[in-house]
């Protein structure tokens, strides 16, 4: 099978699996007892206000017949009107996601740069100090709240130390860069404005040491287990009887079948940074699209949960199907 | 081996300390002319008056828009006084209003704020109709007698027709709710194809009269205003507010001491404890009564609360010093009725608890050994710790309270659909009239928090509609005093606390005191100043 069949068959899958999403959160959010518009509109709306705008949002609607209508929306790329915001889901999704991608990929550099060497270095040193360390340093990682390391790291980098500016994206004296694709860094370089882009360099520091300490530590662990696994086998003793040095054995016969594990795991913690990060986003005045797709959830604002979880599901299905590429790029058998 | 492993460790370790060196660690310092607020603004939907209902919105829109009457704060009590009205009259019958605009005022357009643009707005949020227009329909305006009961009689006058003798307090705090504010009609004209009547224009754009404009609204970062200079008033001291959203306290109370903002708007209780009892140099914080009050309600629909003795012996088991003082840190005030401090009618009858009375009243009724019952809370801090509370409190005259935490959308629907045994909730008040209590609490034809609890009393809502068309403030009050004293005793409630409202704010701001005054009912950022 060629690559581009393969990807046409995936993205197929795909399709299916987020229907299948979209059917059960349709279902979910719809019959548990609960009613978004009330809730929306405060305990002080009068009930005709609120049956007339569940009339108006066409919720008095047969189920199948709101899905379908969703569905038809969804077509023609209208993921409808968010009950809270009163604005279209995706153009709010768009509003969200810029600043969610900055984070997102500011973690991930981090927490690769940091857990797959981490992780070699810990397997290759094991039982030894920098393996101990490195084991604390994941335990602390994957068992500590992210809210806890945000609220310690900004109290103390920012509030005691002020080595890093504190919360939101940019200072208020910065003049912010043209909006163009709502990726600070991004824009501030096409505009030429040094100054907003340091500014937002430094305010994406803390909040990406925060979330890329956390993706760290898993990388970390499933990149030293991984390690550890083929260290142990036969084809590695043979390398080193053939004289071969440490470092080419370690990079190119042990990594290379090692990182296998470890790339399913940065696509899985990529998957998840671009959900966004509530907590994280909290913290540290961070306007991304978790705050968003929580308060959507824990008001049950239908529009919002769907577009929501049609955007974290086709996200999702994107970056197990770029691991899956990846694959075939790092074992040559995948491509038989 | 091990020297690489050195070198890569160390190497990481600097580079991570390098980063943020190398980085400049400025903020926004902030100057004498710019007031900058920490504040959650998750809330935040829209800036148009006419559809705006939440909190934080409509404090902003204040801002933003001119009503013809404004709620002042005169020697400690709340009043309504002409805005743009320069005076107003009520006719014989008590239905017929006429106000009477000031000369030469503008819009920061330049066109003239007349009779025409007042009835043109007021015609807008009736015939929108969006959630807060019922503050004002309930006056007797529809979208099909608006162009008859909203008029303009020339250049200067606008005349309504209401459909009741409304007491006076109540049209006047009515027309001071953001929903009556007045909008530039060429503004909006301009911007109708962006949604009907301009709502999505409106939504993050200004149009009013206000002292500020809104020059900019990034959702879930940034609100920014800045002076408007034709401001009739005169031009406030501070010339530009950014709001910035950070939604954490603690985030926001480091913001504060640290100089980056001026205002922290959304501290937790005991951060105001710690902060008052540190007297930290430089931070000041100023608390006023809440317009609402936490409450418990029981459904008299279910068997034991249907006997009034059975309510009364839950009001007397509460140990209400002790929630006030250790979960909501003294920042509360006890208040028993329905009715709270501040408005005409308050009522500070207070209940004095008493479990031996309680326990009495438990067995005349045929529960002598109690009963169980269910609460249902929203899990928003403080609700659970009340909970908790409530629980063992009443489990000393031997009622079992199961508390069970269900989010806004599944506790209101069970709460309005009477399926609830007991619930602990909240309540904001609306406009600054008794009317806005005494009706929701003890109308049950108004559908709302009398008739959840299912308590049907004729003699209350006959009272309370009564008491809404008294033009005489002092036989109102009197009539209030009534209603209050028999919701205390007879009602389905337990009024738990009214809250208070707190912000804390560098010593460099000025005047928040009286910014303040009224809470969030009206703020007014014009009185705000920097040293």
């Amino acid at each position: 099978m060629n690559l581009a069949t393969y990807v046409m068959r995936r993205l197929l899958l795909m399709a299916v699996v987020v229907l299948g999403v979209l059917v059960i959160t349709f279902v979910v959010s719809h019959v548990i007892p609960a009613d978004p518009v009330g809730a929306i509109l405060g305990q002080n709306a009068p009930p005709d206000k609120i049956a007339d705008l569940r009339r108006q949002l066409g919720l008095d609607k047969p189920l199948s017949q709101q899905f379908a209508d969703f569905m038809l929306g969804v077509v023609r790329g209208d993921l409808g009107t968010s009950l809270r915001t009163g604005r279209p889901v995706w153009r709010d999704i768009r509003q969200f996601f810029p600043a969610t991608l900055e984070l997102a990929v500011a973690a991930i550099i981090l927490a690769v740069v940091i857990g797959l060497p981490l992780g070699i270095i810990s397997a290759v040193t094991r039982n030894r100090w920098p393996d101990h360390f490195a084991r604390l340093f994941s335990i602390i990682g994957v068992s500590q709240p992210v809210f806890w390391t945000g609220l310690l790291l900004l109290l103390l980098l920012y509030y005691r130390v002020g080595l890093l500016p504190g919360p939101g994206r940019l200072d208020i004296t910065v003049l912010p860069p043209e909006p163009r694709t709502g990726l600070l860094l991004v824009d501030s370089l096409l505009s030429a404005n040094r100054e907003a882009f340091w500014n937002a360099l430094a305010h994406l520091v803390m909040p990406a040491l925060v979330l890329g300490y956390a993706a760290t530590a898993t990388i970390a662990r499933i990149s030293r287990s991984g390690m550890l696994d083929v260290l142990l086998q036969d084809y590695i003793r043979t390398a080193r009887a053939k004289g071969l040095t440490e470092r080419v054995v370690l990079l190119r016969h042990a990594l290379r079948n090692a990182i296998i594990p470890t790339v399913t795991i940065i696509g899985l913690v990529f998957g998840g940074l671009l959900e966004g990060a509530v907590l994280t986003e909290t913290i540290f005045a961070w306007p991304g699209l978790g705050r968003y797709i929580t308060q959507g959830y824990i008001a049950l604002d239908y529009p919002a949960v769907m577009g929501a979880t049609l955007y974290i599901a086709v996200v999702y299905s994107l970056v197990n199907l770029v691991v899956d590429i990846g694959y075939a790029a790092l074992d040559p058998r995948m491509r038989v | 081996m091990r020297a690489h492993v050195r070198i890569l460790v160390s190497l990481l370790v600097a580079g991570t300390l390098a980063l943020g060196v190398a980085l400049p660690a400025t903020q926004g310092a902030t100057d004498r002319n710019t007031l900058v607020i920490a504040q959650n603004t998750g809330d935040l939907i829209t800036m148009d008056p006419a559809v705006v209902y939440e909190v934080i919105g409509a404090v902003i829109v204040d801002q933003l828009y001119d009503n013809l009457v404004e709620l002042v704060m005169e020697r400690g009590t709340m009043a309504v006084k002409p805005e743009l009205a320069e005076k107003f009259t009520r006719s014989e019958d008590g239905k017929t209003w006429t106000f009477t605009l000031r000369p030469r005022l503008q819009f920061p357009s330049g066109r003239p704020i007349n009779a025409e643009a007042v009835v043109y707005s007021l015609r807008r949020a009736v015939r929108m109709n969006k959630t807060p227009a019922w503050v004002i329909t309930q006056l007797g305006f529809t979208a099909q007698n608006a162009d008859q009961t909203i008029r303009a009689l020339d250049e200067h006058n606008v005349q309504l027709t209401l459909s009741h003798a409304f007491a006076p307090n109540l049209v006047l705090s009515v027309l001071a709710f953001p929903v009556a504010a007045v909008v530039d009609p060429s503004v909006v004209e301009q911007h109708l194809r962006d949604g009907e009547w301009a709502t999505n224009w409106m939504k993050d754009h200004s149009a009013g009269s206000g002292p500020y404009r809104l020059i900019r609204w990034e959702r879930n970062e940034i609100v920014d205003l800045i002076v408007n200079e034709r401001y009739w008033k005169g031009v406030p001291p501070v010339k530009r507010i950014i709001i910035r959203d950070v939604p954490e306290p603690t985030t926001q109370r480091l913001l504060l001491e640290r100089g980056d903002v001026d205002v922290a708007w959304n501290l937790r209780p005991e951060m105001v404890d710690e902060m008052r009892k540190d007297r930290r140099p430089g931070v000041g914080i100023f608390m006023t009564p809440a317009h609402g009050y936490s409450y418990v309600g029981m459904n008299v629909k279910f068997k034991p609360f249907s006997d009034e003795r059975v309510r009364q012996a839950v009001r007397l088991s509460i140990d209400y010093d002790g929630i006030i003082n250790n979960i909501y840190r003294g920042l509360g005030i006890k208040l028993h009725t329905i009715i709270p401090r501040g408005y005409l009618g308050y009522n500070p009858a207070l209940i004095k608890p008493d479990l031996g009375r309680a326990r009495k009243l438990l067995a005349e009724a045929g529960y002598p050994n109690g009963f169980d019952a269910e609460l249902i809370l929203t899990p928003v801090a403080p609700n659970p710790d009340v909970g908790v509370k409530l629980q063992s409190d009443l489990a000393r005259v031997g009622i079992r309270v199961k508390v069970s935490q269900l989010p806004g959308a599944q506790l209101f629907p069970k709460y309005r659909a009477q399926g609830h045994e007991m619930v602990f909730a909240g309540w904001g008040v609306d406009y600054p009239d008794p009317d806005a209590l005494a009706k929701p609490f003890a109308d049950y034809k108004t559908r709302q928090i009398a008739f959840r609890n299912a308590w049907s009393d004729d003699a209350a809502s006959d009272l309370a509609n009564k008491a809404v068309l008294e033009p005489d403030p002092r036989k109102r009050a009197q009539m209030y005093k009534q209603l209050t004293d028999h919701v205390l005793n007879k009602g389905p409630y337990a009024i738990i606390v009214q809250r208070l409202e707190y912000w804390a704010y560098r010593g460099s701001v000025k005047g928040w005191e009286d910014a303040a005054a009224l809470g969030t009912m009206d703020f007014d950022y014009t009185r705000v100043r920097k040293d």
